[in-house]
C-alpha cells in the first residue's frame, strides 16, 4: 500500500486542491437549489410547469433515443410481473378455450382424460392442460451468486453451442442491477423471455439455477427447479461461496444437476391430428365391422372345436349343427347307449348364456372304443386286461381266468361288431386257477397252442390226482391237456414205509421164532402190493431184525438176521408166489439204529425205481 | 470443463477500449464505432497453457472514473482485474489506479495488470514514459492497441498466468 499512497500523492495532488475549493461552491448551490425551486412552485406554479415542459419532454425523448436499452433495463423488474399476470390470464383463457374444444369433442384421448380428471379430482381443463402443454429445459445453469460463474450445466444435446459462463455472468449482472435499481428485496429477477427461450431464475442463498425453457412449463416444473437446488445447497452449504481456486476440490459439483432426473421432467411432445366428425364415423363402423367379424370368427372357431371334440368321443357322432353366433346352437347327434351324454358336454364347453338343444339318435358305435367298453360291461373284463385301439382294431393283451378267456374267445366276435379282434395276447391264468390245490409243482411247465394249454413234467401223484378231479369238474377238457403229467411214486412209497414202520412184528421172548402180529402185516401187504405192482411196476419186500440195546454186540447181530429171517419167511409163507423179490436184511439201516427193541419189520422198495 | 472458470474485470474511463480489448482478444475484430457500454457486458474465452486450458470470464464493465455501488457488486468473486487507460488521454491513467486501488480494497488480492491503450496513436500520446516506468515498480504495465491487436493478447495471457499461478 505504501507503493499506492506515494503514486496517489503524485498523481493528485494538484486535482485534490482544485476540487476542494469547486466543492464549496456546488455544495452552496446544492443548498440553494432546492429552496429556490420550492419557491417557484409556490409563486408560479404555472410558469415554473411550463418552463419546465418543454425542456423535461426534450430530456426524456433523448434519454429514451439515446439510452434505450438502459431505460428498457430499469424498466424491467417493473414490467415483469405485468407481463407475468398476462400471460397467466393467458393461460387461463386458453385452458378455458380447451374445456370447450375438448368439452365438445369426442376423442379417445378426451375420454382418457376426462376419466383421469375424474380419479384425480381436478378438472378437465388441467388435465388437458398438463398434457397438451409442451416444454423442453434446454439449458440449465448452476450459478455462483457471487460471482456469476458456472458450477454446474445442464444441455440438451444437439443444441447449437452457447456461452454458458458468459450467460451466467449477464444473468448475474442483471440480477445485480435489478436488485441495485429497484432495491434488494422488493423484487427480483424471476423469469423473463430471451429470444425462443422462457428464462427462469430461481435464487438459492449462495447460489442460483437458471433454466432457458422452450415452450410452456407447468407450475410443477419450478418445483422440480426448487427441490433441486435446494438439494444443492443442502449437499455443499457455504462452500458454493468460495473462490474458484477452491471450487475444484469440491467432489460432484459438476454434477450437482444429475442430468438424468433432467431428462425426466422434459416432456416429449404430443401431437394428435384432429379427427374430423366423418373420418370418426368410418373408423368407428370399420371398427365394429371388424369387431363382429372377429366376433364371428372367433364363434365358428369355438362351433368346429367343439365338433371335433365331439366327434373324438368314441360313441358320438355329429350329423348336424346350425347355430347364432354367441346365442344360441343346435345339435344332431348319433349317439352309443354307452357313450357320455351329449347335453352337458356342449353346455360346460359354451358361454352359459347360449342356449343349446342336441337331438340324439340311439346307434350301435362299431367303434374300437365303443367296443372295448361293451365288452367290459358285458364280459366284467378286469383291469389288468389292457386294450390297444387302433383304427379298426382291438387288441387285449393280459391274463385271465380260464372261464373267462374261454367267455373272450366264444362271445367278444359277436359283440366286436366288424372290429378285428386281436385276442392272442390274452392268456389263461393256470397257476392261478390251480392255486388252491396247493403250490404249483417245479417241474411242470405249461405251453398253449393258441386253444388248449398242455401241462407237462413230474408231480405228485396226489396233485395230478388233484388236478384231474377239478379238471373234471370244471369241464376243462377242451382247454386243458393233463396227458403230459408223470406221477412221481417215490414220495409215495415213502408215505407207505412210514406206516409200515408201525406195523412191526414183535419178539417177547427175545429168541425168533414166536413173533407177534405177522398175520396183520401179512394181510395188510396182501391188500397193498396189487394196488401198487397194477402200472406194471414191480415192488420189493425187504425185511429187517432189530435187536434191545442189552446183550453183546455179536448175539445182538446174530438175533436180528435171525428175526429177518423169520418174518421172511413167514411173508413168503402167507403172500405165496412173490419168490424173487423177497429180500432179506441183516442188519438196520441208519435211520432205524434208534429203533432198538426186539421186532422185525418190513418196507417196501421199487424195482428199477422210475 | 476442466476446472473451475476464474473472472476478471475490466475498469476504466469510459472510451478507452475495454469494449474494444475484449472484442479484439474474444473475437478478434474492432470497429470505429464508440457505442458506450451499459452496465456490463460479459464474454468467455478458453486460454491454452502448458498445464491444459483454463477458462476466462471477462466482464466489460460501464466505463467510470469511480466505483459506484452497482459496480462494486459487479466485481465479486473477480481474481483479477484489468485497468485499462487511454494513452491518449492522460487523466485515463489516474482514473485506473484509483480505480485500482478501490477496487482492490474489495477484493482479497485480485492479480493486477495495468493497460495503456491505442498504442497506435502514439504521436498523440499524453502519457510520460518516466511515469510508466514509475508504475511499472508496482504492477505490470502493457502498452496495447486494440486496433491493431498489439500487446492484447499479452496481456490478457499474463493476467491468466497470474491466475493460474494463485491455485
Ligand atoms: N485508434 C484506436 N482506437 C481505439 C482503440 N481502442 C478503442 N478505440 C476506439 O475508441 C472508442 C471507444 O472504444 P470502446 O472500446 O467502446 O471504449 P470503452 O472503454 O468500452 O468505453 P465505455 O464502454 O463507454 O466505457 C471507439 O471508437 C474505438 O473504436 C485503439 O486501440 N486504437
Ligand atoms: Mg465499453
Amino acid at each position: 500500500m505504501n507503493d499506492f499512497d506515494r503514486l496517489k500523492h503524485l498523481l493528485l495532488e494538484a486535482e485534490q486542491r482544485r476540487l476542494d475549493g469547486l466543492e464549496q461552491g456546488r455544495a452552496q448551490l446544492s443548498d440553494d437549489l432546492p429552496k429556490l425551486i420550492g419557491q417557484a412552485q409556490q409563486d408560479h406554479p404555472v410558469a415554473l410547469a411550463a418552463a419546465l415542459a418543454h425542456p423535461v419532454a426534450e430530456a426524456l425523448g433523448g434519454a429514451v433515443q439515446a439510452r434505450k436499452q438502459q431505460l428498457v433495463d430499469a424498466l424491467f423488474p417493473v414490467i415483469m410481473p405485468a407481463i407475468r399476470r398476462s400471460i397467466a390470464e393467458y393461460l387461463r383463457a386458453v385452458s378455458q378455450d380447451l374445456n370447450q374444444i375438448f368439452e365438445s369433442s369426442l376423442t379417445w384421448r378426451g375420454l382418457k382424460w376426462r376419466l383421469e380428471a375424474r380419479r384425480l379430482g381436478v378438472s378437465y381443463a388441467t388435465v388437458a392442460l398438463r398434457h397438451s402443454l409442451l416444454y423442453q429445459v434446454d439449458h440449465l445453469f448452476l450459478i455462483q451468486r457471487e460471482s456469476g460463474l458456472i458450477l454446474d450445466r445442464e444441455s440438451v444435446a444437439g443444441l447449437p453451442d452457447l456461452d454458458a459462463d458468459a450467460v451466467a455472468g449477464m444473468l448475474t449482472a442483471i440480477g445485480d442491477f435489478v436488485r441495485d435499481s429497484v432495491g434488494a428485496g422488493e423484487a427480483e429477477l424471476s423469469s423473463a423471455t430471451v429470444g425462443e427461450h422462457l428464462l427462469w431464475v430461481l435464487r438459492g442463498p449462495r447460489a442460483n439455477l437458471a433454466a432457458l425453457i422452450r415452450g410452456v412449463p407447468p407450475e410443477s416444473l419450478k418445483q422440480e427447479l426448487i427441490v433441486r437446488l435446494e438439494r444443492v445447497h443442502e449437499q455443499y452449504g457455504d462452500q458454493l461461496g468460495v473462490g474458484p481456486e477452491e471450487l475444484g476440490s469440491l467432489p460432484g459439483l459438476k454434477e450437482a444437476l444429475t442430468p438424468s432426473d433432467l431428462k425426466a421432467i422434459r416432456a416429449e411432445a404430443q401431437v394428435e391430428p384432429s379427427l374430423r366428425p366423418v373420418m370418426l364415423a368410418t373408423i368407428g363402423i370399420t371398427v365394429l365391422v371388424l369387431a363382429a367379424g372377429v366376433l364371428i370368427w372367433q364363434w365358428q372357431q369355438r362351433v368346429a372345436n367343439l365338433v371335433a371334440g365331439l366327434d373324438q368321443t368314441p360313441g358320438l357322432e355329429v350329423t348336424d349343427v346350425s347355430s347364432l353366433p354367441w346365442w344360441s346352437i343346435s345339435l344332431q347327434v348319433l349317439r352309443d347307449p354307452l357313450a357320455p351324454v351329449v347335453l352337458p358336454l356342449v353346455q360346460s364347453r359354451l358361454p352359459e348364456h347360449v342356449g343349446v338343444s342336441v337331438r340324439e339318435q340311439a346307434i350301435v358305435s362299431a367303434e374300437p372304443a365303443m367296443v372295448l367298453e361293451r365288452m367290459r360291461r358285458r364280459l366284467d373284463l378286469p383291469e389288468s386286461l389292457t386294450s390297444n385301439i387302433t383304427s379298426d382294431r382291438l387288441v387285449l393283451t393280459g391274463t385271465v381266468s380260464p372261464e373267462l378267456w374261454r367267455a373272450l374267445h366264444s362271445r367278444a366276435q359277436d359283440l366286436a361288431g366288424g372290429v378285428v379282434l386281436d385276442l392272442t395276447g390274452v392268456q389263461a391264468d393256470w397257476p392261478a386257477a390251480l392255486a388252491s390245490l396247493g403250490p404249483w409243482p417245479k417241474d411242470v411247465t405249461a405251453s398253449s397252442d393258441g386253444i388248449r394249454t398242455s401241462l407237462s413234467g413230474v408231480a405228485s401223484h396226489s396233485w395230478i390226482e388233484s388236478v384231474r378231479v377239478l379238471h373234471g369238474r370244471q369241464g376243462w377238457s377242451d382247454l386243458l391237456d393233463l396227458s403230459q403229467l408223470v406221477a412221481d411214486r417215490s414220495e409215495e412209497l415213502a408215505r407207505i414205509n412210514r406206516t409200515l414202520r408201525g406195523k412191526s412184528v414183535s419178539f417177547d421172548q427175545g429168541e425168533a421164532g414166536d413173533g407177534l402180529g405177522l398175520d396183520t402185516l401179512a394181510d395188510h401187504l396182501a391188500g397193498l402190493l396189487p394196488a401198487l405192482e397194477s402200472g406194471g411196476l414191480r415192488v420189493r419186500v425187504v425185511c429187517l431184525g432189530l435187536s434191545d440195546p442189552s446183550g453183546a454186540e455179536t448175539d445182538n447181530r446174530r438175533l436180528e438176521r435171525e428175526r429177518a429171517e423169520w418174518l421172511c419167511r413167514g411173508l413168503s409163507a402167507r403172500l405165496g408166489n412173490r419168490p424173487d423179490s423177497l429180500w432179506q436184511l441183516v442188519e438196520a439201516p441208519l435211520d432205524l439204529a434208534t429203533l432198538r427193541q426186539r421186532a422185525a419189520l418190513v418196507q417196501l422198495e421199487w424195482i428199477d425205481p422210475p | 470443463m476442466s476446472e473451475f472458470a476464474r473472472k476478471i474485470c475490466l475498469l476504466g474511463d469510459f472510451g478507452v477500449g475495454k469494449t474494444s480489448l475484449v472484442g479484439r482478444y474474444v473475437r478478434n475484430t474492432f470497429s470505429e464505432k464508440y457505442l458506450t457500454t451499459v452496465g456490463v457486458k460479459v464474454d468467455s474465452k478458453e486460454v491454452a497453457h502448458a498445464g491444459g486450458v483454463s477458462k476466462l470470464v471477462i466482464w466489460d464493465i460501464a466505463g467510470k472514473s469511480a466505483l459506484d455501488h452497482l459496480n462494486q457488486t459487479y466485481l465479486r468473486g473477480a481474481s483479477g482485474l484489468m485497468l485499462v487507460a487511454d494513452g491518449t488521454r492522460e487523466p485515463t491513467l489516474r482514473s485506473a489506479l484509483y480505480l485500482m486501488m478501490q477496487a482492490k480494497s474489495l477484493l482479497q488480492d485480485p492479480a493486477c495488470v495495468v493497460l495503456v491503450n491505442k498504442i497506435d496513436l502514439i504521436d498523440r500520446w499524453e502519457i510520460l514514459p518516466s511515469t510508466l516506468n514509475e508504475l511499472r515498480k508496482t504492477v505490470p504495465v502493457f502498452e496495447t492497441s486494440a486496433l491493431s491487436g498489439d500487446g492484447v493478447e499479452a496481456a490478457f495471457e499474463h493476467l491468466a498466468a497470474e491466475l493460474r499461478r494463485q491455485t
